[in-house]
């Protein structure tokens, strides 16, 4: 290791003199000769001189010699590209075909240079998942889990962390919501983007703090370059719920490099069904509306864009946790008492939610001189209200919480350094300053806090020929002020969470002020050997996340859960290390990724039972009768598991798809097992696609079946009643693309429960009170124009 | 960088945050339960804190028959609200549950505009000095799909299979321990 350091300094500096005369760049933009889509990822070589392109298909070669020279573009899935170029030169457009000999499937796609496990959905696969949320979109990647809350609406789960440890990235600005509630559904629109990348296991250096089991990122397509309009439309009818969802996307540009995108989509839905009965007041109501402009000159983009949601969906009427009593006698009950009751309704009567989620940003991005800045600025306001069943002199809602974020992040990724003709450093280097206010009414729940965070980082990688090295670090700072009421305050100060000295009284109320700081860092590695056949990644990570203000403070009855809380203003940090080896393999017909990783998590904040001195559960005696007392405790946890796929080509037209999933998950010292985690899972794909359909090209038909093991490991003291017996479902799905000359039309079925089984999954919290919806067929059109 | 200042300014001097959640959402708080017997001063639960750690007086009566009601407020509004009044008004889709002690005996005295039970007054039996406790439970049993779910026999369901075998939601559920002195 010395010694290659020290040649590649050597080489650095017996080639500088070179690089003097050498100081021209060439620059352009690579996209797919077919679908004119911005191609990412391809080599561009001017003599020695080399580049990779951007998201956006852009690349600049810098270092060059001036005067005539041969371009070289080399990309996995497509044919190589050459050409003269008269250095310098600017605008150089590059087609590329795709390679009629590489074999390109779904995913796993392999890495995008990225050490960590990656999956991307995007493409058939996406167009497949239209009309889900995204907790459902993301269901068939290995390692995540479908998390059901009691109304219609899902959370994904990695590695089995969700919420606070799970990180969402839109179009790479963190999804700032209200993580923190079993019940809170991410407010992302999966009908912006036009891709969804899972990265799985800790990723603090390249994301940010609660990027603990892993990061969710999802990213709208560029806004259109060409001079002219187009777009696309889609329709989808779902059976389960009689819920009709449409969307459009427009996109307009000028040519000259202005780009215009109106989008936005309405899904309403009745109440589902479980094959037995209807999930009473279960219907949902999704808007999303979004406008995005862009701007690009000389090297220069900016771009701006505003986005709405509003989702408004009713809690089921199953759901009775008054008491544990209550939970436990409804689980026992089987079928929920009123469920005869219960019609396919659109009406969403209380118990409800209603959310709003708006995102105002701008991003510039400008070569200056050493690399490429890029600046964004965003502002997100996540309303949230909760509306209980209540008698009909109330109208409003019982708990409403604001949070408003203002976050500026600026990275500078320098231009690559080549350490002679064989080593090329890239690297970004940047920093984000966040604002964030937590607004709270209602019941004495969570209390208001001002937090602010800023936060530096550095990532390099180093290319090698067959090897990447990635190393970088990170450091995060939060100071949060909480305000505090009178009662709150010596509530915490009695039970001696809170030392009465650190908080000042304003006059309105009690200001307690907190400070966390978190220092991640990443080493990671890729490997694969000359004919890109098999690649080895190892990943060794970190990631922290600061508490949660209701983490912090909650006092009262916890939400969707019968039990009191208590918070704990002494939490540290979280941080969790992990370590994971992917095994990546792609020969002729076989191709697959194996993931093994092993988070140790530090500081672990655990929700759980409090014993009272002798021992025995505390109990909280409330107005609604007697609660197990619930806090927030600080231990430590370790997460380890197996995920991956492989995809074989039985013939040239039929593939089979198998992938797998596994989490063990305790606390390290007792060996105590934590609560909802997903149990083991399998899944089986084969797709038939006929080649050489002409106009029908790249029509397919499919069946899986899905297999869920019981979740044995659980712990009766802090999972309030026993985990529900595994199950296997079927499914089935077709799809028919339609070429014409102008347009191109998509239409599908899906059928999710072919055989509408009873089930119930230890990943839903619907599981103590009713069976899942049954059988969902789902009929999709759509039009690309 | 310089047209996010203004905006940095104004979030900065947003209102709200440095002040604790105010109180008076449209929150529906029952802090105080008050038992009433024989006209008598009442016997009074309450948890004005919403701490979980409440006040309670402890009953005593007479052996004998006695007329027993029940009021429920909260206690955080000045004067007081009387929940009961909301109680009343949606007789048809609520239900006080009395569970008392071995040897006592519980009548409900007052039924909703359906002739179902409705428990906010009643009579309480003594038959012998004893003690034990009394919970008083208000079960609210809104409509659920548009149909009724407070329906004939609950208090039987309520005595046979418990509490958590009604429909609704539990509104209080407290307890007082009551005695029986000569």
């Amino acid at each position: 290791m010395q010694l290659q350091s020290r040649c590649a300094l050597a080489l650095l500096v017996f080639s500088s003199p070179a690089w003097a005369d050498c100081d021209a760049k060439v620059s352009g933009h690579v996209t797919d000769a077919a679908s004119g889509d911005p191609v990412a990822g391809a080599r561009v070589e001017v003599g020695a001189a080399s580049a990779v392109s951007t998201d956006d298909g852009l690349f600049v070669v810098r270092g060059v010699c001036p005067g005539p020279a041969e371009l070289h573009v080399h990309h996995l899935e497509y044919a190589g590209f050459s050409r003269a170029v008269e250095v310098p030169a600017d605008h150089v457009d590059i087609a590329l075909t795709v390679d009629e000999c590489a074999v390109v499937v779904e995913a796993p796609a392999f890495s995008d240079r990225d050490p960590h496990a990656r999956t991307t959905v995007e493409g058939e696969a996406l167009e497949r998942s239209r009309g889900q949320d995204l907790g459902e979109v993301l269901s068939t990647v290995p390692g995540v889990t479908l998390l059901r809350t009691s109304g219609d609406a899902t959370r994904p789960m990695v590695r089995g962390q969700y919420g606070r440890r799970l990180l969402i990235l839109f179009d790479g600005m963190r999804h700032e919501s209200q993580k923190w509630g079993a019940d809170h559904a991410p407010e992302v629109d999966p009908f912006s983007a036009d891709a969804i990348s899972v990265v799985r296991g800790a990723a603090g250096v390249r994301y940010g703090p609660d990027a603990i089991g892993g990061v969710i990122l999802v990213d709208p397509p560029p806004l259109r370059r060409d001079a002219g309009v187009g777009g696309r439309v889609d329709v989808v009818g779902v059976s389960n719920g009689g819920r009709g969802i449409g969307a459009f996307r427009l996109d307009g540009s000028d040519g000259h490099g202005l780009g215009v995108r109106i989008e936005g989509d309405l899904a309403k839905g009745s109440s589902l069904s479980a094959p037995d009965y209807v999930l009473g007041n279960t219907a949902s109501q999704t808007l999303n509306g979004a406008v995005t402009l862009g701007w690009t000159r000389d090297g220069l983009e900016l771009e701006a864009g505003f986005r709405h949601h509003a989702f408004d969906a009713g809690i089921c009427y199953c759901v009775r946790a008054s008491s544990p009593d209550e939970l436990r006698a409804a689980l026992e009950a089987g079928t929920p008492p009123n469920a005869a009751l219960w019609k396919t309704d659109r009406t969403i009567d209380r118990p409800r939610q209603e959310v709003t989620h708006d995102l105002l940003y701008a991003k510039a991005k400008a070569y200056v001189g050493i690399g490429t800045l890029e600046a964004t600025f965003n502002t997100q306001l996540n309303h949230r209200q909760e509306l209980e069943q209540v008698r009909d002199t109330v109208e409003g809602p019982q708990y409403d919480f604001t949070l408003r974020t203002h976050t500026l992040d600026v990275g500078l990724l320098h231009d690559s350094v080549h350490l002679g003709s064989l080593a090329t450093l890239e690297g970004t280097v940047g920093g984000v300053a966040q604002l964030q206010d937590n607004l709270f009414e209602g019941l004495p729940l969570v209390p208001n806090h001002r937090a602010a965070s800023a936060g530096a980082y550095v990532a390099e990688r180093l290319s090698l020929g067959h090897t990447l090295v990635e190393a970088g670090a990170r450091v995060d700072h939060q100071h949060r002020d909480t305000y505090l009421t009178d009662e709150a305050f010596f509530r915490h100060v009695g039970r001696g969470t809170l030392d009465a000295d650190t908080c000042t009284d304003t006059g309105v109320a009690r200001r307690c002020p907190g400070d966390w700081s978190a220092a991640t860092v990443t080493l990671g590695g890729i490997w694969h050997d000359a004919q890109e056949r098999v690649e080895l990644r190892l990943d060794l990570s970190s990631a922290s996340r600061f508490p949660n203000g209701d983490e912090l403070f909650l006092n009262g009855a916890a939400p969707t859960q019968p039990v009191y809380g208590l918070g704990d203003p002494g939490l540290r940090t979280e941080t969790t290390w992990g370590a994971a080896p992917t095994l990546g393999v792609h020969l002729p017909g076989v191709r697959g990724e194996i993931s093994a990783y092993g988070n140790w998590i530090d500081d672990y904040i655990a929700f759980g039972p409090v014993l009272g001195p002798d021992g025995t559960p505390a109990v909280d005696v409330t107005v609604r009768g007697s609660f197990p007392r619930y806090a927030f405790t600080q231990t430590n946890a370790v997460f380890a598991g197996l995920e991956g796929q492989v995809e074989v080509e039985a013939t040239r037209w039929v593939t089979a798809s198998l992938t797998g999933a596994m989490v063990r998950a305790a606390e390290r010292g007792t060996g105590a097992y934590l609560p909802l985690v997903p149990a083991d899972r399998a899944s089986l794909t084969v797709r038939v696609n006929p080649p050489h359909l002409g106009t029908f090209d790249g029509a397919s038909v499919g069946a899986s079946v899905d297999a869920v093991a019981r979740q044995d490991r659980w712990d009766a003291g802090t999972d309030l009643g026993p985990p529900p017996d595994g199950y296997v479902l079927l499914g089935a799905s077709a799809s028919l693309p339609v070429d014409l000359d102008t347009e191109h039309l998509r239409f599908g079925v899906e059928v999710a429960n072919l055989l509408n089984a009873r089930v119930r999954s230890y990943t839903s919290l619907l599981r103590y009170f009713a069976d899942d919806p049954g059988r969902e067929i789902r009929v999709r059109a759509g039009m690309d124009f | 960088m310089r047209p996010w200042i203004p905006a940095l300014i104004v979030l900065v001097a947003c209102k709200g945050v440095t002040e604790p959640p105010p109180e008076g959402n449209d929150e529906e708080v029952i802090t105080t339960v008050e038992l009433t017997i024989d006209n008598g001063t009442p016997f009074v639960w309450e948890d004005l804190e919403l701490d979980g750690n409440p006040t309670v007086d402890p009953v005593t009566v007479s052996i004998g028959s006695h007329a027993v009601s029940v009021r429920f407020l909260n206690g955080l509004e000045d004067p007081p609200e009387d929940i009961t009044e909301e109680v009343e008004i949606e007789a048809t889709q609520h239900q006080v549950f009395w569970e008392v002690p071995a040897g006592f005996t519980w009548t409900t005295g007052d039924q909703d505009a359906n002739g179902l039970p409705l428990g906010l007054t009643g009579t309480l039996e003594a038959p012998d000095v004893a003690s034990g406790d009394l919970t008083v439970t208000l079960r609210h049993m809104p409509e659920e799909g548009g149909e009724p779910v407070k329906v004939a026999g609950l208090a039987e369901v309520a005595a046979t299979d418990g509490i958590d075998a009604l429909p609704g939601d539990t509104d209080v559920r407290v307890t007082f321990a009551i005695s029986v002195e000569e």
